[in-house]
């Protein structure tokens, strides 16, 4: 037999049951997005704090965010939305600096293109070369910090100097020795590009990759050439106010010494826009490089 | 005595049985095959990688805090339910007793690792991913990890309640796991006395970094077997101080 005190203990139970019951579920929703006020870059927390707590499950939270880091990537459509992939990435690469994935797929995802300029080409960059320090045999690293470096910052020497370290590892694909080359003719360093290409030639043990590199070192011969003619013509048009007619025409103004020779046999001559050529040549050295970069996986 | 050890051991592991720690394992399960569902979607060729970390993690997280709860708990739940007069009145040293218990809580982390073990690497394989070495190491080296916090539990309870035996396991195995940066930090500091401060406490603490290898599964790199040996030994060796400790504590204790 329930006594009336329990019975009526049981009800008024029941009832705050009934009503916390109602209350959840009609008060139940979704997470709620604050209203958009412009972008906020993600709040991640102190690297300490996250190394300290989850120290007995590093690899866990590394991956934690690893996954927020390209859940970044997928959902990023402005520049500072990419920017914010270098703040996940930069993260996760603290936390286990050996994550090699992250440095190559978090590396080409941080740069914006906006009306013909690369934004957040300085974060990419410093990922890259935060990766190479860890990884410094890793081919495909150094192919997109060089790409980076010759594409948005202009430093061929550098970006010659990464590309042609990579070309004499193991896994190198073999196109990297040419590259190098280019770059370093982009860069105006002929010296250490013409040396570079005749230890190639001479330790090239295939006939067909000698040739090939025999006859970098005459593009690289004639690109030194075509540089001076340039830099002849810079000085004439500043002096006279007009284009030269013709290569002999700055000979006999002494813009230079003597008619310059083509290492390929053809002549060389300068276009309408006042830049220099050769006849046994479609397309100068340089103009290859950054196409090549581009061109690269 | 070998009865009496075996008695006590199975009488530890019948009475985790009665408190339902299999559902830790029907939890894990659940947990697991619900993260590497959501993992699968949302992950980028590193998969196999993820897969591992998450699964060894989840498995040092849950063992780890069952290992706290159950050891910091033993010693001081016998004392104040009175349960402990039974065990003393009867022809069984208290060493032996304690010794009893640790090896009755290790047999029930033992048998629930082999079991989340199983449900992880049938997953694993069930993905078409290979179950690798270094995955079998690391999962073999938490039951040395376990080892050590239980006994540190032990160790804690023979002399404090539940709370405070738990409270202060749980920070030996942060501090554990940080004792290498305590001891570089220590070393970067102008102070010789923060210095030795620093080595000591590094001495001091279980160095738990040491017998975690899952790291070297998440990277697939396999340890030599002397140092994995090496670290279990190293494992055995601070469970056993503390054992010790626990033992001295226990056999003074008066329970008037």
């Amino acid at each position: 037999m329930i006594s009336a005190a329990a019975m009526s203990s049981r009800l008024i139970w029941s009832a705050v049951f009934a009503v916390s019951i109602v209350l959840c579920v009609a008060l139940a929703a979704p997470p709620m997005r604050p209203a958009y006020q412009g972008h906020t870059p993600p709040l991640l927390p102190r690297l300490e704090v996250v190394r300290a707590l989850g120290a007995p499950i590093h690899h866990l939270v590394t991956d934690y965010y690893w996954i927020q880091t390209i859940q970044a990537v997928g959902k990023a459509k402005t520049p500072a939305e990419h920017r914010d992939i270098f703040d996940y990435a930069n993260m996760v690469t603290d936390l286990d600096p050996r994550f090699r994935q992250v440095y190559v797929f978090a590396g080409v995802s941080i740069a914006y293109p906006l009306r013909g300029r690369w934004l957040n080409a300085e974060e990419s960059t410093r990922l890259l070369e935060k990766g190479l320090q860890h990884f410094p045999d890793y081919v495909y690293l150094r192919i997109m910090l060089a790409y980076n470096l010759s594409t948005f910052h202009r430093q061929y020497e550098r970006a010659a100097k990464i590309v042609e370290e990579a070309s004499r590892m193991p896994e190198a694909p073999p196109y990297l020795a040419g590259l190098a080359t280019r770059l370093h003719a982009q860069a105006g360093n002929f010296d250490a590009g013409l040396e570079f290409a005749r230890s190639l030639a001479e330790s090239a043990d295939e006939p067909e990759t000698r040739e090939l590199f025999e006859r970098r070192v005459k593009e690289l011969e004639l690109e030194r050439e075509l540089s001076q003619v340039d830099a002849a013509v810079q000085r004439y048009l500043q002096r006279v106010g007009s284009l030269p007619p013709g290569v002999e025409a700055l000979v006999r103004a002494g813009d230079l010494s003597h008619v310059p020779e083509d290492p390929l046999g053809g002549d060389i001559e300068v276009d309408a826009t006042g830049r220099s050529y050769s006849t046994a040549q479609q397309k100068r050295l340089t103009d290859f490089a950054r196409a090549n970069m581009e061109a690269s996986p | 005595m070998i009865r009496e050890f075996g008695a006590l051991t199975l009488n530890g592991f019948r009475e985790a049985r009665r408190n339902r720690v299999s559902v830790v394992v029907a939890v894990f399960t659940l947990g697991l095959l619900l993260s590497s569902t959501l993992v699968t979607d949302v992950t980028v060729y590193t998969f196999q990688r993820v897969m591992s970390d998450v699964g060894l993690g989840a498995m040092c997280l849950t063992l780890v805090l069952l290992a706290i709860f159950l050891s910091s708990g033993l010693l001081s739940r016998e004392i104040e339910r009175r349960t402990i007069f039974l065990v003393v009145s009867k022809p069984v040293s208290r060493a032996l007793f304690i010794v009893g218990r640790l090896a009755g809580n290790m047999l029930t982390l033992a048998v629930l690792l082999v079991m989340m073990s199983v449900v992880f690497f049938t997953q694993v394989a069930l993905y078409g991913l290979p179950v690798t070495a270094p995955q079998l190491v690391a999962a073999g080296m938490l039951w040395v990890e376990l080892l050590v916090i239980s006994s540190v539990g032990f160790a804690m309870s023979s002399f404090a309640s539940q709370l405070v035996s738990a409270v202060v396991t749980t920070g030996v195995y942060f501090a554990g796991h940080l004792s290498a940066d305590i001891y570089s930090l220590a070393g970067r500091s102008s102070s010789v006395f923060i210095q030795w401060l620093g080595k000591g406490i590094y001495y001091l603490l279980p160095n738990l970094a040491r017998l975690n290898f899952r790291p070297q599964a998440s990277y697939e790199l396999m340890t030599p077997a002397v140092d994995i040996a090496k670290s279990a030994a190293y494992g055995v060796g601070y469970a056993g101080v503390m054992v010790a400790l626990a033992v001295f504590v226990f056999s003074r204790r008066d329970f008037k």
